[in-house]
C-alpha cells in the first residue's frame, strides 16, 4: 500500500518533471531564438536615437522601390495562392472522390513538386525561356515565329515567379482539401441528392462549408510562403520584391535603419493575415459524427471521368516538373550555346560537384546541419508531443498553439531578426554561423515533428501504457517498448520532412552563413549560379542532387503517412 | 405508393450483390428487409433511393417505371444508418433543406417543419447542431428530415443499429406510431428480426444476394420454407433426418432418435432422400411415463443439462455425435435429474420438412 503509494508519487514527480522540463527548454528556445530577435526588430523599428519615432516607416513608404516591392510580393502572395487553388481542387476531388489505376503512385509524384526548391527551377527556366533559350531556339528553328519572344521580359518576371510558386506549392492546398474532402461521410452528399438537390447544389451547400475549414487552414500557409519566399524572385532575376529588398537591407543595415521598419511591417501582414484566417476557421471545426458504411466514397472511375483524370493529374504532374526536367537537361548538356537542346551531354558537371570546394562542402555541410536540426526538432518534437497528448501539465494546448507559432513566421524575418540580435555575440554568425543555422532550420521545423508525433501519439491510447505498467515496467521501459515502437513510423515521416525542408532552406541559409567554408547547399548553388563560366552548369548539378535526397524523403514521408500527411501543414 | 422490383439484378464487376429480386411492396405497408450482413440488403435499399444504377430489371412506383430517374425524382425520403446530419446545419436547417429545395413558400414551409418536428418531438431542440444531440435525437432529427417533404417512400437503413437497448425499444414504438398516423409506404432494412417481428407488415427475408422468402411475421415464423430461414429467425432444431413416405398431406420422417410425423412439408420427397426437421425448442411437451421408441412423434433422451430462468428452463440433450437437441420448459416445477432419461412429445403442425441444406455456422 504505502510502497504503491510511493512509486504513484514518484511517477507524478516523474512525469510533472518531464513537462516542466520540457516546458522550460521550449519556451527558452522560443524565447531566444523567436520572441526576443522579433522583439529587437520591433524595437529597432520604432527607437531611434533620440527615441521613440515613426521616421523608418514614413521613408519606408515614401521610397517608391519599396512600396512596389511590397505590392509586387502581395501580388505573389495571392496570385500564387489564387492558381494554387485551381489547380488542387480538381485534383482533390478526384483523390477523395475516384479510384483509377496508378492512383497510389501519381498521388505520390503529385507531392514531388512540395519538396522541389523552386529557386533551383528558376536556373532551368531561366535557361529554356531566355531569349536565346531553348523555346525560342526550337520555335525559330521551325519557322513558327521569326523573332525571338521575350518570355522573361521585365513585365513577365513576376509571372514567372509566380509560376514557379505555384507549381512548388500546390501540393500544400491539395493535401488539405483532399484529406478535408475524404474526411466528409459520403451519406451526407447522398442524403442531399434523395432530396433532390442538383451536383452543384450538394458541392456549395454541403462539401465546400465541411471542407472550408481545411482550404483555409492549407491557403494561409502557401500565401506567406510565397509572399516571403525569397530564393524564387532572387533566381529569377526579379529583384523588386519584398524578400529580396530585405535580403539587401541586411548587409547596410546600420547604415539604412528602414530594413527595421521593412521586417516588421512584413511580420504585421502575414500575423494579421494568419489570424484572420485563424478566425474563418475557429469555431467551423465540425466534428463528424458517426461514420456509416463507407461505400461510395470512392468509386471506379468511368471510362469517360478517366478521359479527364488521366490528363490533369499527368498534365499538373509534368507542368510541376518541367521547371526541374529543365534542371536535370541543364545540368547534363555539353558545352551546350545556341541550340535547342544540348547535342552532346555529360555527366562531368556531377563530377565537378565533389571537386569544387563551395559545392562539395555545400552539400557537406547541409547534410550536418540538417541532420543535428532534425535530431533536435526530434528529441524536442516527441517530448512536447508526449506532454501534451498525456496532459502532463495544465496549458497543454498553449504549449501546442505556441509550437505552431513559426508555421507562419517567415524564415527570412527570423534570419533577419539572428543577425541584428546575435552580431558581436558569441553567436555571430559571421564568425561561425552553425549554432544559428541549425536552431533556426530546427525551430522553423518543429511544427511538422510535433505534428507528426502528435498524431502518432493520440493513436496509441495511454491504457496501452498502463497496461505495460500494471505488469510492472517502469515509465521508462514502456515508453521504449511499448509506446516509441507504435509511433516509429510518425516519427520517421515527420523527421523525413524537417530534414527535407532544413535542406530546402534559402532565407536562413543565404543570409546567414557569410563565409565560404560554412555554405549550405542552397547558398552554394545560388553563389555558383552567379558565377561565370561553368558555374550554372555545375549549380544545376548540385541542384539535381539536392532534388535526388529530397525526393527520396518525401516518397518515403508520404508512403509512411499516407493520407494524414495533410495534416501536417495546417497552421 | 406501391413499389415494384421486376427482375432486378446489381452487379460489382463479378460480385453479384443482389440477384433477379421480385418484389412487390404494398402501399402503406411497413415492408421489412430482413438478412444477416453482407446479404445485400443496403445495396437493394440503394437501388430503391436511386444512389446506384441497378445492372438489369425494372424498378416500378405506382406502375411507373423509375429505374432511370435520378434519385432527386424519385421523391424518396430516406434515413441512413449514420443519420447522414449536416454538422454544419442546425436542427432546423436539416429539415428544412428539402423544403427549400422544393421551393415551396415559406409559410409552407415553416408549418411543415413544425409539423415534423412536433410529430418528432424535437421542438424544443430547433436551434441545436447534431453535434449537440443524443443518438436518439439525432436519429430523430433523420427521421423528421426525411419525412418533412412528405415521401412517396421511405427508406430506413438499419435505423436504430446506433443506439443502445432501452432507446431502440422507444424508437421501435415511435416509427410505429408515425407509420400509422402518416401512413407512408415504409421500406426498411436490418439485421435485426426482433425489429421485423414486431413492426413489420411484411418482411422479405435476404441471403447471398437472393430473396428467400416473403411474407407476414407470423408466416416466416411458423412456417419457415427453407433451413436457412428456420434458422435465422427465432431459435430452432434443425435435425437431420431420411424421409421415409408421404401419407396424405404429411411426411414421415425418420431421425436418429425418433420417428417424426409432420403436416407442414416443403417440397415433394420420395422414400430415402435427406431431408432435414426444424422444431422449436418450446414446441416440446414432457410426457408423464416412458414411451416406446417406436411411437411417432415421441422421443426419450439422457438430459445433458441445463440452465433455469425463470418461468422458461432450457434443456439440451447430446446425441449423435456432438449433436445437440434443445428444448424449453415453460414454467417448470420440480428439477429434472441431469443423465435420467426425460420422454417428450411433439405434434405433426410443429415439425416442418425442409429440403435438405448444410447449417451454416
Amino acid at each position: 500500500m504505502s510502497d504503491l503509494r510511493i512509486q504513484s508519487r514518484t511517477t507524478k514527480i516523474f512525469s510533472r518533471l518531464l513537462g516542466y522540463g520540457t516546458i522550460t527548454a521550449t519556451a527558452a528556445l522560443l524565447f531566444f531564438f523567436l520572441i526576443y530577435p522579433v522583439g529587437i526588430i520591433i524595437s529597432k523599428a520604432f527607437l531611434s536615437p533620440t527615441g521613440f519615432t515613426l521616421e523608418y516607416f514614413r521613408l519606408l513608404f515614401a521610397n517608391n522601390v519599396q512600396t512596389t516591392g511590397i505590392w509586387n510580393s502581395l501580388l505573389i502572395g495571392l496570385g500564387t495562392t489564387f492558381f494554387a487553388t485551381l489547380v488542387s481542387f480538381p485534383l482533390a476531388i478526384i483523390s477523395a472522390r475516384y479510384e483509377f489505376r496508378g492512383k497510389g503512385i501519381l498521388s505520390a509524384l503529385l507531392l514531388l513538386p512540395m519538396v522541389m526548391p523552386p529557386f533551383v527551377g528558376a536556373i532551368g527556366i531561366q535557361r529554356f525561356f531566355a531569349r536565346f533559350g531553348s523555346v525560342n531556339i526550337f520555335l525559330l528553328e521551325h519557322n513558327i515565329i521569326s523573332d525571338p519572344i521575350e518570355w522573361l521580359s521585365n513585365d513577365n518576371l513576376i509571372w514567372a515567379v509566380i509560376f514557379l510558386e505555384v507549381l512548388h506549392l500546390y501540393p500544400i492546398l491539395y493535401l488539405n482539401l483532399s484529406s478535408a474532402f475524404a474526411n466528409i461521410d459520403p451519406s451526407l452528399e447522398e442524403m442531399a441528392q434523395t432530396l433532390g438537390a442538383s451536383k452543384f447544389r450538394r458541392y456549395w451547400n454541403i462539401v465546400w462549408p465541411l471542407a472550408r475549414p481545411g482550404y483555409f487552414a492549407g491557403a494561409i500557409v502557401v500565401f506567406i510562403w510565397s509572399l516571403t519566399d525569397l530564393g524564387t524572385p532572387l533566381l529569377v532575376g526579379f529583384h523588386n520584391a519584398m524578400p529580396v529588398h530585405i535580403f539587401n537591407l541586411v548587409t547596410d543595415i546600420n547604415e539604412n535603419p528602414i530594413g527595421y521598419a521593412l521586417v516588421f511591417f512584413v511580420v504585421l501582414l502575414t500575423v494579421s493575415f494568419f489570424l484572420t484566417s485563424k478566425l474563418f476557421v475557429s469555431g467551423k471545426k465540425y466534428e463528424m459524427l458517426s461514420r456509416g458504411h463507407v461505400s461510395g466514397a470512392s468509386k471506379q472511375a468511368s471510362f469517360r471521368a478517366k478521359f479527364l483524370i488521366y490528363p490533369m493529374v499527368f498534365g499538373t504532374i509534368f507542368l510541376a516538373l518541367i521547371p526541374h526536367i529543365t534542371v536535370l537537361i541543364t545540368s547534363l548538356g555539353d558545352s551546350w550555346f545556341m541550340t535547342a537542346l544540348p547535342e552532346k551531354y555529360t555527366l562531368k558537371y556531377y563530377g565537378m560537384v565533389f571537386e569544387q570546394d563551395i559545392s562539395a562542402i555545400g552539400l557537406k555541410n547541409s547534410l550536418i546541419f540538417a541532420s543535428l536540426s532534425t535530431i533536435l526538432d526530434l528529441i524536442l518534437g516527441v517530448l512536447i508531443a508526449f506532454v501534451v497528448t498525456r496532459k502532463m501539465i495544465p496549458l497543454g494546448g498553449l504549449l501546442d498553439a505556441i509550437v505552431m507559432v513559426p508555421l507562419a513566421l517567415p524564415g527570412i524575418v527570423l534570419a533577419f531578426g539572428y543577425v541584428i540580435t546575435y552580431s558581436d555575440t558569441f553567436l555571430d554568425p559571421l564568425h561561425n554561423p552553425i549554432p544559428l543555422l541549425v536552431i533556426a532550420y530546427a525551430i522553423r521545423r518543429l511544427p511538422y515533428m510535433v505534428r507528426s508525433a502528435t498524431a502518432g501519439l493520440q493513436q496509441v491510447s495511454s491504457s496501452l501504457e498502463e497496461a505495460s505498467e500494471s505488469f510492472g515496467a517502469s515509465k521508462w521501459h514502456t515508453l521504449r517498448r511499448i509506446t516509441l515502437p507504435l509511433v516509429t513510423a510518425n516519427l520517421i515521416a515527420g523527421g523525413l520532412l524537417c530534414f527535407s525542408y532544413a535542406i530546402l532552406d534559402v532565407s536562413d541559409s543565404l543570409i546567414l552563413a557569410m563565409k565560404d567554408r560554412f555554405y549550405p547547399i542552397t547558398k552554394a548553388i545560388y553563389v555558383l549560379y552567379l558565377e561565370q563560366g561553368s558555374g550554372e552548369f555545375v549549380a544545376s548539378a548540385l541542384g539535381m542532387i539536392a532534388m535526388i535526397i529530397l525526393t527520396v524523403s518525401i516518397l518515403g514521408a508520404s508512403a509512411i503517412l499516407g493520407k494524414k500527411m495533410g495534416e501536417l501543414f495546417r497552421t | 405508393m406501391e413499389v415494384v422490383f421486376r427482375n432486378v439484378c446489381k452487379k460489382y464487376g463479378s460480385v453479384t450483390a443482389v440477384s433477379d429480386l421480385n418484389l412487390t411492396i404494398a402501399k402503406g405497408s411497413f415492408h421489412f428487409l430482413l438478412g444477416p450482413s453482407g446479404c445485400g440488403k443496403t445495396t437493394t435499399l440503394r437501388l430503391l433511393a436511386g444512389l446506384e444504377p441497378i445492372s438489369s430489371g425494372q424498378i416500378l412506383f405506382n406502375g411507373e417505371d423509375v429505374t432511370n430517374k435520378p434519385s432527386s425524382e424519385r421523391g424518396i425520403g430516406m434515413v441512413f444508418q449514420n443519420y447522414a446530419l449536416w454538422p454544419h446545419m442546425n436542427v432546423r436547417q436539416n429539415i428544412e433543406y428539402g423544403l427549400k429545395l422544393r421551393k415551396l413558400s415559406s409559410s409552407e414551409i415553416k408549418n411543415r417543419v413544425s409539423e415534423t418536428m412536433e410529430m418528432t418531438r424535437l421542438t424544443r431542440y430547433e436551434l441545436r447542431l447534431p453535434g449537440q444531440l443524443s443518438g436518439g435525437q439525432q436519429q430523430r432529427v433523420a427521421l423528421a428530415r426525411a419525412l418533412a417533404i412528405r415521401p412517396t417512400v421511405l427508406l430506413l437503413d438499419e435505423p436504430l443499429s446506433n443506439l443502445d437497448a432501452q432507446l431502440r425499444m422507444e424508437m421501435r414504438d415511435n416509427l410505429s406510431r408515425i407509420h400509422r398516423e402518416t401512413q407512408i409506404t415504409t421500406f426498411y432494412v436490418t439485421h435485426d428480426q426482433k425489429e421485423a417481428l414486431s413492426m413489420g407488415t411484411t418482411i422479405t427475408v435476404m441471403h447471398h444476394g437472393v430473396e428467400v422468402q416473403t411474407g407476414t411475421p407470423r408466416e416466416l415464423y411458423c412456417d419457415p420454407g427453407t433451413t436457412f430461414l428456420a434458422n435465422f429467425i427465432g431459435e430452432t432444431n434443425i435435425i437431420r433426418g431420411t424421409f421415409v413416405e408421404s401419407v396424405g398431406n404429411e411426411g414421415i420422417v425418420q431421425t436418429e432418435f425418433a420417428k417424426f410425423r409432420s403436416s407442414k412439408v416443403h417440397g415433394s420427397f420420395k422414400k430415402g432422400d435427406k431431408v432435414n426437421l426444424s422444431i422449436r425448442p418450446g414446441d416440446f411437451r414432457i410426457l408423464s411415463s416412458q414411451t416406446s421408441a417406436s411411437k411417432e412423434n415421441t422421443l426419450s433422451l439422457k438430459l445433458g443439462h441445463s440452465t433455469y430462468l425463470g418461468e422458461i428452463e432450457q434443456l439440451v440433450f447430446p446425441y449423435g455425435e456432438d449433436k445437440l437437441l434443445k428444448i424449453d420448459l415453460h414454467n417448470p416445477k420440480s428439477q429434472l435429474e441431469k443423465g435420467s432419461n426425460i420422454p417428450f412429445e411433439v405434434l405433426p403442425e410443429d415439425v416442418i420438412t425442409l429440403p435438405f441444406e448444410q447449417i451454416e455456422s
